[in-house]
């Protein structure tokens, strides 16, 4: 292979990426409207789409595999590899919290008399969106400034799911016939903690890809970011 | 364990006549470390390695300031004598070049030099070379074969071998592998994994890979100057000099 080969190689898995982090965040996008409108029919769509995105995660595993084993890669090159393999898993996972969060639309959606969803499981979607649309603008533009505020976000939604969760078990004390909805509500709230735990992974990855900078599991080294 | 500098150059500058090869060079090598030397070709890093034992002394209109020191000494004052600067700091060359003798013969010829003249020192000597060198179980029992006879890869460590016999401090090894097959290569890197926990290695090397593998620091020369200088680890994922990364993944040189 020769030099230019190997850059549009490289080119190419960015671009991979990039689509498939609009797939997963589209994905994200309607479960949480098929779970806040009660639309079932959107919930479907994600749910089916889902395949499209571990599709994705394979075809970018092998490209990237295939050029490690090729071209030795080294420093930034290397560094980028590495991360398409996490990212890509991370955006599968990603992708499997919106197809869950979208059965529990379904499962709330065919209750009788379901609950009316907390106002704050809307405060948590838009965080946890947002967790996300700034960890993909992060890999998109190699912004690791964006990425550092990523990391800030997720307290915010660990809290809101635990209040969700104790609103949801104050409502299955009071009525035994909402414990399923409870359940449900408490899934959907968990795997939208998921998902912002999986946007925290996507910013720390990206700055290790673009700054050479381990901050997993190390907050003090996210402030020499 | 604290390492002391074995080699360190400072503000090193080197001409080939009016040409300037090397510029300012200020340079660290740890104790019992193996220190590879990479860039494109004309950067300076063969030319530096061998002013580490003088070897370019011999070379007419070269002229060098600036001080090297080995162990902390200066090889480059009045009363420092080349040779013995060389059999301090050895050096095996990019072509195996073994004499045209037996392989015992190959490895005396230094020690005896040296005035070591006893038969029994001399054997054991030649011994202990040969097994450092990683070489004694295939040649013990035809010491007075010709060192010509020898494959590539064991000519080469028939090199290491002679070089070893002089209990050098330093050995510096100039593109040692590069016409070796692979598992030759692998053999020589091997050895000198081994050797580094008795002996610094210095070794200038194309391969980038080789360097990678090998050393414990890396230092990336560039149009005669010290660009980068760093473990090897931090220096080939996490490069400081946006040269030095644009080198190592091979968009020039």
């Amino acid at each position: 292979m020769t030099q230019g080969f190997f850059e549009k190689e490289l080119s190419g898995l960015k671009r991979d990426l990039i689509q498939m982090s609009r797939t997963v965040e589209l994905n994200v996008y309607e479960a949480a409207r098929a779970l806040l409108e009660a639309r079932g029919e959107l919930a479907v769509t994600v749910i089916k789409r889902d395949n499209l995105v571990n599709a994705m995660e394979n075809a970018i595993n092998d490209r990237a595999i295939l050029l490690l084993a090729t071209r030795q890669p080294v420093a930034g090159d290397l560094r980028f590899l590495t991360a398409c393999l996490r990212l890509a898993a991370e955006l599968e996972r990603v992708g499997d919290q919106a197809a869950n969060l979208s059965r529990r639309a379904l499962a709330l959606g065919e209750m009788e008399n379901p609950w009316p969803l907390p106002e704050k499981m809307k405060e948590m979607i838009a965080a946890a969106r947002g967790m996300l649309e700034l960890a993909l603008d992060s890999l998109a533009r190699d912004d690791p400034s964006l990425s550092k505020t990523v990391l800030t976000l997720d307290d915010q939604v660990d809290g809101l799911y635990r209040a969700i969760r104790a609103e949801a078990i104050d409502v299955m004390k009071s009525d035994g016939e909402k414990v399923a909805w409870g359940l449900e509500l408490i899934n959907a709230a968990s795997n939208l903690e998921r998902l912002g735990d999986h946007a925290t992974n996507l910013a720390e990855e990206v700055i290790f890809m673009v700054r050479g900078l381990n901050v997993r599991h190390l907050p003090e080294t996210a402030a020499a970011v | 364990m604290v390492n002391t500098s074995a080699i360190s150059a400072h503000e090193v500058d080197f001409f080939y006549g009016d040409f300037q090869a090397l510029k300012k060079i200020n340079l660290d090598l740890e104790e019992r470390r193996i220190s590879a030397f990479i860039g494109p070709s004309g950067c300076g890093k063969s030319t530096f390695l061998r002013l580490l034992n003088r070897m370019n002394d011999a070379v007419a209109g070269a002229r060098m300031s600036g001080r090297v020191l080995v162990k902390g000494r200066s090889i480059y004052d009045r009363n420092a004598d080349p040779v013995e600067v060389r059999r301090k700091v050895g050096m095996v060359f990019q072509k195996p070049n073994p004499f045209p003798k037996s392989i015992y013969e190959n490895i005396c010829y230094g020690p005896r030099l040296v005035g070591i003249k006893k038969s029994a020192d001399l054997d054991s000597i030649v011994e202990k070379a040969l097994r450092s060198a990683a070489l004694w179980e295939e040649v013990k029992d035809a010491l007075n074969k010709s060192a010509l006879a020898l494959s590539g890869g064991q000519q080469q460590r028939l090199c290491i071998a002679r070089s070893l016999a002089l209990s050098p401090d330093v050995l510096l090894m100039d593109e040692p592998t590069s016409a070796l097959d692979p598992i030759a290569t692998a053999k020589i890197e091997e050895w000198i994994k081994e050797a580094a926990r008795e002996l610094t290695v210095v070794i200038v090397t194309h391969n980038m890979q080789q360097a990678a593998r090998v050393s414990d620091a890396t230092a990336f020369f560039y149009l005669g100057e010290l660009v980068e200088f760093g473990p090897t680890k931090e220096l080939f994922t996490n490069p400081v000099n946006k040269r030095t990364e644009n080198y190592i993944t091979g968009r020039f040189g």
